[in-house]
C-alpha cells in the first residue's frame, strides 16, 4: 500500500512537469456526475453546473493555486490605497457566443441588477459594495462602503458569471427560453445535450485569446453509477475523470493504469474540509476537555490513507491550508490515545453514550464513521452510529439534534467567505447546515472574525486569523479530519487540464491533447 | 381333490427391529384350493393379511419375508422378479381392498379404469375394452352399467365402487381372488349384497378366493374354511362348520364367545320411572353447495322431527346405517351441533336454548363417549390432565380434581399410574376406557355412547360393553348408545329406535324390535346382520 | 417420544450435517469473545491484507484493516439473534391470529384472513425496506420489521391446523366438559400444532438471516453492529480489489441458512 502511494504522489507531479509546445484538435471525452439541472450558471451553481458551465460563461478572474488573481474578461485591476475602489479593464475584442460584443455594461447588468437577484452566495459579499459603474465600453468600478479583505476573490466563473444583458435585460430570468442554449464568452459553446446521454460542446471560433482553446470539442458523458464510470474510464470511453466521479475505492486500481495521470489540484479555490459537528451545547461533547479528547483519539493519517488513498491532508484546523491566511501555527492534535483518556479522566467522563452521523454520501463516509466510532471507543468513548438517509441527515443538523455528525464544507478561498460563517455566534439558527450548527458562541472569536473582513492590509488579516485559528483550534468547537483531496484522473496526454484553483470547471481553456 | 391353486408352506416374515415382535407371520402353513372360500380371521395386529400381501408382493419396505414358501399353482412366488409378478397380478391373482376409495384414481371414468386394466396386459382392442367392462359392470350387479361406466368414483356410493373393484378384479378372469376386509367400510345390507355377490361370482367362475376379515358373522356367511391367526400364527383351521360350531382352541373359543348374542332380553317395562332427557320435534338440516356456480343448493335433513324419552337408568339404542343421522341427534343432545329446531328437555332445562355459562353449567349432566379412541384423547396431554380438566373448568381444585382422576380410573380397571402416562402408551380398548373415565369425570346423569366400541376388536369390544352395563347399574346412569352394530345393540340396550335418513322409523323394547320388527326397513336391518342365520340354527 | 423423533432424525443424513454445521455456527457465535477478545471492528492491521498471507489473520482483513475471521465470528452472534427474535416474534403474533381465525371461524376468520392476506400481498423484502428505513436502522428496527413481513405464514399455517383439529373428538370433549375457548386452544389445540410449527420456523430462522443480510447489504443494518450482510455489504464496492471480503461472509450464510433448511426438512 505505501509504496503504492508514492507512485501515486509521483504520477502527480508529472502533471507540472515538462511543458512541450501545445497543438491543437481533438475531443476531449469527460465524465459529468450527476448530470447538471441547468446550464445557465448565473441561475444555477451547483458542482456540475459549474464544470460545464465553467467552459461556457466566463468571470472577470481566475485564480491560480495559490489563488493569486489572473486575468480573464478583465487584462488588469487596480485597488486603490483605501481598499474601498476596484477598477477593471476589460478586454476589447470579447464577443458573446451569439456575435453581440462583450462590454462593460454587461458586467454591471451581471453584478447589479442580474446576480442580486439569483445568486445568495455573490449577494451576501456584494452587501459591502456601494456602486458599480462602466465609465466607458472597457472601464468596470466597483466601489465599496468600507474596505472588504476578500473582495479580490469573488471573480471567478462560479462566483461571478458574466451573462448577457442583451439576452436577459427585462425578462423574466429563470424562465427565459434562452436558459437552454447558455450564450456566454468562455472558449466553447453549446452545441447540444442529449438529456441522460451527454452534453456537446465545440470550440469558440471567435474566443478573444488567440489560439485558445485548443480543442475541438468537449464531450460530457452522463454516466449515473460509479462502477460504470470506472469502466467507461478502462474501456477508454472516457479519457477524463473530474474528482468524484469514482468511488474512492476505485481509485488506486484506476490510477495503476498505462497512461494515466492523477492529481488532486484543482479545488485549491473551494478548499474542501471536512470535520465532524460536535454539539457544543449539550452532552459530553459540551465540554471543551471531550472535544480536545476526540482530537486526540482520533488516527487521522490513517483515515487519509485508507480511506482516501493518501490523498488529501490531515486538518491543522478551521482553514484549509490552500485558503488565504492558513497558519499552522497552532496547537498539533496528533494520534495520541493517552492525552485523550488523561483529558477524559480530567474531566470524569462517565461513558454516556455519544450518537455519531456518518455523512449519507456513500461508502467512503460510512466506513470512516466505523474507524472514528473504533478510535473513540479505544479510548473510552462510547459511541453509536446512527444511520440516516441524505433527508434525514439534513433534519438532525437543521434540528440541531445529533451529538456528532461528518460534514465538509467550501472555503471560497477566503476565510471571511467560508470559514467565519461556522464559528460566528450571530450565525447561531435552526434550518441550515451551512451555518454555526455545533451553537459555538465566542465573543472573542466573534470579534476578531469581523474586525479581520474589513481589515486592509494583508498583514493585518493575517495576524488577526492567525489569532483566530489558535484560538479555535484551542477550543475545538468542531472535530477537524481532513482537507479532502478530490482526485481528477486523467490520461497523461491530456495536457495542462488542471491549470487554477478551480481546476477542471475552467481547465479546458489551456488543456491540449499531446498527438 | 385336486392340486391347491395356492399352497404356503412354513411362511415366515420379519418385522423392522424394535417392532413389538419379531414375525408378522411366524411359520404358518395352509393350502388354498380352486373352488372354495377360505377365510383367514384374527383381530387387528395377528398378521392375518401379511401372507395375501405377501404373494401378491405388497409388503410394505421394511417388512420382508425370511422363510418358507408361497407356491402358486407350484411357482414359488417369492422368487419372481417384480416383472413376472406385475404380469400374474391382475391375470392370474387379483384383489381388492376394504377401503375402494383410495383404490381407485379419483379422476379417471370407471370404464377407463376397467379399460386400463386389460390395456396393462395388452389385451382387446379399445372399442372391445369399453364393451367388456360394460360387461363386467352387468355381471357386478351395479344398476344401470351404462351410466356407471360414464360414472367418475366419487358419484358412485360405497357399495357400488367396492362393486366397480371386484368388476376390475374379475376383468381378467384370475384363478384366485384375495379380499381383505373388503366389507368393513359397508353399512350392513350392503355387506349382506357383497358377500352375496362375491359368493355368486366365486361359485360361477370357479375361483379360489381368499377371504381375510375380523368378523365372525361374516364368516358365518361365507366361509367354506376358516383359518384363525393369532400373533402371527395360525391357532387353528378348520372347515367353517368345524371351527364356528366347536372350536377347538382357546382362542378362538373365546372370541366366538365374545360376539355379542343377537337374542334380546326381554326387560321390565320403563313405565313406572322417570324420564330424564325428553326430546321433541328435534330438527337439523345441512346445507351443502349453493355457491354461486352451482344451480341449487343441496339440502340434507340429517335429523327430521325426532323424538325421543330417555329414562333414568335406561339404555336407548340409536341404530342405523351411515347418512341415518344417528350421530348428528347426539351431537344436537349435547350441543355440538345447534339444531334448528326442537327441545331437548334434560332434567327440565331445555339445552337447546341455552348458552354461556348456564350451557357449560348444563353440560356437566350430559357426557359423551366417542368412537375414535385414537382421535379422543388429546396425544399432548397426560392421561391424569385429560380426566381431570373437566372437574377443574368447573372450579374443582387440582388435587380433588386428580384424586378423582385416580378413583375414575380405578373404576375403569386401569392402574392409577396410568395418570402420569401420555395416551400413545395405551392399546385402543384401554384409551376407551379412558374415554369412559373422562366423561363420568363430571357425574353426568346421562352418558350418549357415539360408536363407542366401533372402531375395537371384538374381545375388547365385549369387555367394554361388560365395563359400560356395570358403570350404569353402579352409577345409575342412563345411556343413549348410537351405533350401526345390531348385535351390540341387542346386547346393551333396554330400548332402540332404528334410524333412517334422519327419521326415527321404529323405536321400542330391544327384544320387540328383533323379534317382531314393524317396519321393513328394520326387518332388512336384520335380515342383513351376517351370521344370523347359523345363530338362529344353532339356537334352534 | 423424543428418543423416536432422534431416531427418524439421525436417519436423515443432511439433517444431520445441517445440524452439525448448525451448532458449529451457535459455538462460534457463543465463543467469539473469548476466541477474539479484540473488537471486530479494530483495526489491526494494513487494510486489503490478503487471506492466508499472515496466519494471525487467516482470512486478511477488510477496507479498514479489521480482521476477517474474527467479524465472520461476531456476525454469526448477530446472524443467529436476529434470525432466532424475529421468528419468535413473527410466532407471537402468527399463532394467536392463526389460532383465533381457525378456532372461531366465521366472521372472525375473514377478518383476520383479509388482515393477513394484506401483509401477504405487499412484497415482504420491499415493506421490510420501508419499514426498517422509516424507523432509521437498529438492531430492534430490523428484527421488527423481519417479524413483521414473515408472520404470515405462520398465521395461515396454524389456522389451516387449528381448523382440522378443531373437530378432532378431544376438542369435543373438552368443550362438553366445560373449558373455555381460551384453555382448549392453549392446551388442546396448539400443542398439537407444535411439530409443522417448528418445521415452519427453522426455514423461518434461515429467511430473516437473509433478509437480514439483505438489508444489512442495502446499508439498512444497524450501523453498530457486525454482520454477514453489513460485511458483504461493504465490501461490494471492493469486490474487484478484494475478493475475500465479500467472499467469506458469502460462504457463512450460504451454509448457516442451507443447514437450516436441511434441519427444517428433516
Amino acid at each position: 500500500m505505501l509504496k503504492r502511494l508514492t507512485t501515486l504522489a509521483a504520477a502527480m507531479l508529472v502533471s507540472t512537469a515538462l511543458h512541450a509546445e501545445p497543438v491543437s484538435g481533438g475531443r476531449a471525452n469527460v465524465v459529468i456526475q450527476p448530470e447538471p439541472p441547468s446550464l445557465m450558471m448565473g441561475l444555477v451553481q451547483n458542482g456540475p453546473t459549474q464544470m460545464v458551465a465553467g467552459q461556457i460563461y466566463e468571470g472577470l478572474l481566475r485564480y491560480d493555486e495559490k489563488l493569486q488573481p489572473m486575468p480573464q474578461l478583465a487584462k488588469s485591476w487596480e485597488v486603490s490605497e483605501d481598499g474601498l475602489t476596484y477598477t477593471f479593464k476589460l478586454h476589447d475584442n470579447v464577443k458573446w457566443h451569439d456575435g453581440e460584443p462583450f462590454t462593460s455594461a454587461d458586467v454591471v447588468f451581471s453584478a447589479d441588477v442580474f446576480l442580486r437577484e439569483t445568486h445568495a452566495r455573490l449577494r451576501t459579499s456584494l452587501e459591502h459594495v456601494d456602486s458599480i459603474t462602466a465609465p466607458d465600453d472597457t472601464t468596470v468600478v466597483f466601489k465599496l462602503k468600507q474596505p472588504f479583505g476578500p473582495f479580490l476573490g469573488i471573480f471567478e466563473a462560479g462566483t461571478m458569471p458574466m451573462v448577457p444583458k442583451h439576452i436577459y435585460e427585462g425578462t423574466d430570468y429563470k424562465n427565459n427560453p434562452a436558459n437552454n442554449t447558455p450564450i456566454g464568452t468562455g472558449p466553447f459553446k453549446f452545441t447540444e445535450w442529449v438529456k441522460g446521454s451527454h452534453i456537446l460542446l465545440t470550440k469558440f471560433e471567435d474566443y478573444y485569446e488567440d489560439g485558445k482553446p485548443y480543442l475541438d470539442e468537449i464531450y460530457w458523458h452522463v454516466i449515473p453509477d460509479a462502477a460504470s464510470r470506472a469502466v467507461a474510464y478502462e474501456t477508454g470511453v472516457v479519457d477524463i475523470l473530474p474528482g468524484g466521479s469514482v468511488e474512492n475505492f476505485d481509485v488506486q486500481r484506476i490510477a495503476d493504469m498505462e497512461n494515466t495521470c492523477i492529481t488532486d489540484k484543482g479545488w485549491e479555490y473551494f478548499g474542501p474540509l471536512s470535520w465532524m459537528w460536535l454539539n457544543n451545547r449539550e452532552g459530553p461533547t459540551a465540554d471543551k476537555r471531550f472535544r480536545q479528547a476526540v482530537m486526540y483519539a482520533m488516527d487521522r493519517n490513517f483515515a487519509r490513507d485508507a480511506l482516501w488513498n493518501g490523498l488529501g491532508k490531515v486538518a491543522k484546523g478551521p482553514v484549509s491550508s490552500s485558503t488565504r491566511f492558513f497558519t499552522d501555527d497552532v496547537t498539533a492534535y496528533d494520534h495520541d490515545p493517552e492525552k485523550a483518556k488523561a483529558l477524559l479522566e480530567e474531566m470524569g467522563y462517565d461513558g454516556e453514550t455519544v450518537r455519531l452521523l456518518p455523512l449519507p454520501y456513500g461508502e467512503t463516509w460510512q466506513r470512516w464513521a466505523e474507524a472514528v466510532k473504533q478510535n473513540l471507543g479505544e479510548v473510552g468513548i462510547n459511541v453509536e452510529i446512527v444511520s440516516t438517509d441524505v433527508a434525514g441527515w439534513n433534519q438532525k443538523l437543521a434540528e440541531w439534534d445529533y451529538d456528532m455528525a461528518f460534514t465538509y464544507l467550501y472555503q471560497y478561498g477566503d476565510p471571511a467567505l467560508g470559514v467565519a460563517r461556522t464559528y460566528i455566534s450571530t450565525n447561531i439558527a435552526k434550518g441550515s447546515q451551512w451555518n454555526n450548527v455545533e451553537g459555538y458562541e465566542n465573543k472573542e472569536i466573534d470579534d476578531l472574525f469581523a474586525k479581520a473582513a474589513v481589515a486592509v492590509t494583508t498583514e493585518e488579516r493575517q495576524k488577526l486569523y492567525t489569532e483566530v485559528q489558535q484560538k479555535l483550534v484551542d477550543d475545538v468547537p468542531v472535530a477537524w479530519l481532513l482537507e479532502l483531496g478530490f482526485p481528477t484522473i486523467y490520461r497523461c496526454n491530456v495536457k495542462d487540464l488542471v491549470t487554477t484553483a478551480i481546476g477542471v470547471n475552467d481547465g479546458f481553456k489551456d488543456a491540449y491533447i499531446e498527438k | 381333490m385336486t392340486d391347491p391353486v395356492l399352497s404356503i408352506r412354513n411362511l415366515k416374515i420379519a418385522l423392522p427391529e424394535g417392532a413389538d415382535r419379531d414375525f408378522a407371520v411366524n411359520d404358518i402353513t395352509y393350502d388354498l384350493y380352486a373352488g372354495e372360500i377360505l377365510c383367514i380371521v384374527g383381530e387387528s395386529g395377528s398378521g392375518k393379511s401379511m401372507s395375501a400381501n405377501a404373494a401378491m408382493g405388497l409388503l410394505p419396505d421394511l417388512v420382508r419375508p425370511v422363510g418358507g414358501e408361497i407356491l402358486f399353482e407350484g411357482t414359488d412366488l417369492l422368487k419372481l422378479s417384480e416383472t413376472e409378478m406385475m404380469d400374474l397380478r391382475g391375470k392370474k391373482i387379483a384383489m381388492i381392498f376394504q377401503e375402494p376409495m383410495s383404490a381407485l384414481n379419483p379422476l379417471m371414468r370407471v370404464e377407463d379404469q376397467i379399460a386400463e386394466v386389460f390395456e396393462a396386459h395388452g389385451l382387446l382392442t379399445p372399442k372391445e375394452r369399453a364393451a367388456r367392462a360394460i360387461e363386467l359392470l352387468t355381471e357386478v350387479g351395479i344398476p344401470d352399467p351404462e351410466k356407471a361406466a360414464r360414472a367418475y368414483p366419487f358419484q358412485l356410493s360405497g357399495g357400488q365402487r367396492q362393486r366397480v373393484m371386484i368388476a376390475m378384479a374379475l376383468a381378467l378372469e384370475p384363478r384366485m381372488l384375495i379380499a381383505d376386509e373388503p366389507t368393513t367400510a359397508l353399512d350392513v345390507t350392503t355387506q349382506a349384497q357383497i358377500l352375496e355377490l362375491i359368493r355368486n361370482l366365486q361359485e360361477k367362475h370357479g375361483m379360489a378366493v381368499m377371504f381375510i376379515t375380523h368378523d365372525f358373522g361374516v364368516v358365518a356367511e361365507i366361509a367354506d374354511r376358516v383359518a384363525v391367526m393369532q400373533y402371527g400364527k395360525i391357532v387353528e383351521a378348520g372347515t367353517a362348520d368345524e371351527v364356528l360350531d366347536n372350536p377347538q382352541h382357546e382362542y378362538t373359543q373365546k372370541l366366538i364367545a365374545a360376539i355379542p348374542k343377537l337374542a334380546a332380553e326381554a326387560s321390565e317395562g320403563m313405565a313406572g320411572k322417570t324420564p330424564i332427557l325428553e326430546v321433541e320435534g328435534l330438527n337439523k338440516t345441512y346445507v351443502t353447495g349453493g355457491g354461486l356456480l352451482f344451480s341449487k343448493p343441496r339440502i340434507v335433513h340429517a335429523v327430521n322431527d325426532v323424538n325421543l324419552t330417555l329414562c333414568e337408568g335406561e339404555t336407548l339404542g340409536i341404530v342405523g346405517e351411515s347418512g341415518s343421522g344417528k350421530s348428528s341427534v347426539g351431537r344436537c343432545l349435547v350441543r355440538l351441533m345447534q339444531p334448528d329446531s326442537g327441545t331437548v328437555k334434560l332434567a327440565g332445562h331445555d339445552m337447546a336454548q341455552l348458552s354461556g355459562e348456564a350451557l357449560r353449567e348444563a353440560r356437566k349432566s350430559i357426557q359423551m363417549i366417542f368412537q375414535d379412541p385414537y382421535a379422543s384423547l388429546n396425544p399432548r396431554s397426560k392421561v391424569g390432565r385429560i380426566i381431570a380438566e373437566g372437574p377443574m373448568a368447573h372450579g374443582v381444585s387440582k388435587q380433588e380434581a386428580y384424586a378423582r382422576a385416580v378413583k375414575l380410573l380405578e373404576l375403569v380397571d386401569l392402574d392409577a399410574l396410568a395418570i402420569d402416562r401420555y395416551p400413545h402408551e395405551f392399546s385402543g380398548g384401554q384409551r376407551q376406557r379412558i374415554g369412559i373415565a373422562r366423561a363420568l369425570a363430571l357425574e353426568p346423569r346421562v352418558i350418549i355412547a357415539d360408536e363407542a366400541v366401533s372402531a375395537l376388536d371384538v374381545s375388547i369390544q365385549a369387555q367394554v360393553l361388560d365395563l359400560l352395563a356395570e358403570l350404569k347399574e353402579r352409577l345409575n346412569l342412563a345411556l343413549i348408545f348410537i351405533t350401526h352394530d345390531l348385535r351390540v345393540a341387542a346386547q346393551i340396550c333396554d330400548r332402540i329406535a332404528v334410524m333412517q335418513k334422519g327419521k326415527v322409523v321404529e323405536m321400542g323394547p330391544a327384544h320387540a324390535i328383533f323379534n317382531n320388527p314393524q317396519s321393513d326397513y328394520t326387518r332388512t336391518l336384520i335380515e342383513a346382520i351376517p351370521g344370523r342365520e347359523k345363530e338362529l340354527a344353532a339356537a334352534g | 417420544m423424543m428418543a423416536d423423533f432422534w431416531k427418524r432424525f439421525s436417519r436423515n443424513r443432511g439433517a444431520v450435517i445441517g445440524l452439525a454445521i448448525l451448532v458449529f455456527v451457535i459455538l462460534v457465535a457463543l465463543l467469539a469473545p473469548l476466541i477474539f477478545p479484540q473488537s471486530p471492528w479494530r483495526m489491526v492491521q494494513r487494510p486489503f491484507l490478503a487471506p492466508f498471507a499472515m496466519d494471525q489473520y487467516p482470512l486478511g482483513t477488510d477496507a479498514l484493516g479489521r480482521d476477517v475471521i474474527s467479524g465472520l465470528a461476531y456476525g454469526a452472534q448477530v446472524s443467529l439473534l436476529v434470525g432466532l427474535v424475529s421468528t419468535v416474534a413473527a410466532l407471537l403474533i402468527g399463532i394467536p391470529i392463526g389460532a383465533l381465525a381457525g378456532y372461531f371461524g366465521g366472521w372472525v376468520d375473514d377478518a383476520l384472513m383479509r388482515f393477513t392476506e394484506f401483509f401477504q400481498t405487499v412484497p415482504s423484502f420491499a415493506l421490510a425496506i420501508v419499514l426498517v428505513a422509516i424507523f432509521q436502522p437498529s438492531i430492534e428496527s430490523i428484527i421488527a420489521a423481519i417479524a413483521i413481513v414473515s408472520w404470515p405464514p405462520v398465521a395461515r399455517l396454524v389456522r389451516g391446523e387449528v381448523l382440522s383439529l378443531r373437530s378432532r373428538e378431544y376438542v369435543e370433549a373438552a368443550i362438553l366438559s366445560g373449558q373455555t375457548s381460551l384453555t382448549i386452544i392453549l392446551r388442546q389445540v396448539l400443542p398439537n400444532t407444535i411439530s409443522p410449527i417448528i418445521v415452519l420456523a427453522s426455514l423461518m430462522v434461515a429467511t430473516a438471516i437473509l433478509l437480514e443480510s439483505s438489508l444489512s447489504f442495502l446499508g439498512l443494518g444497524d450501523p453498530n453492529l457486525m454482520s454477514w450482510g453489513y460485511m458483504i455489504g461493504a465490501a461490494r464496492t471492493v469486490i474487484r480489489q478484494a475478493w475475500w471480503l465479500s467472499f467469506f461472509p458469502g460462504v457463512a450464510i450460504l451454509l448457516t441458512v442451507l443447514a437450516l433448511n436441511l434441519i427444517g426438512e428433516g
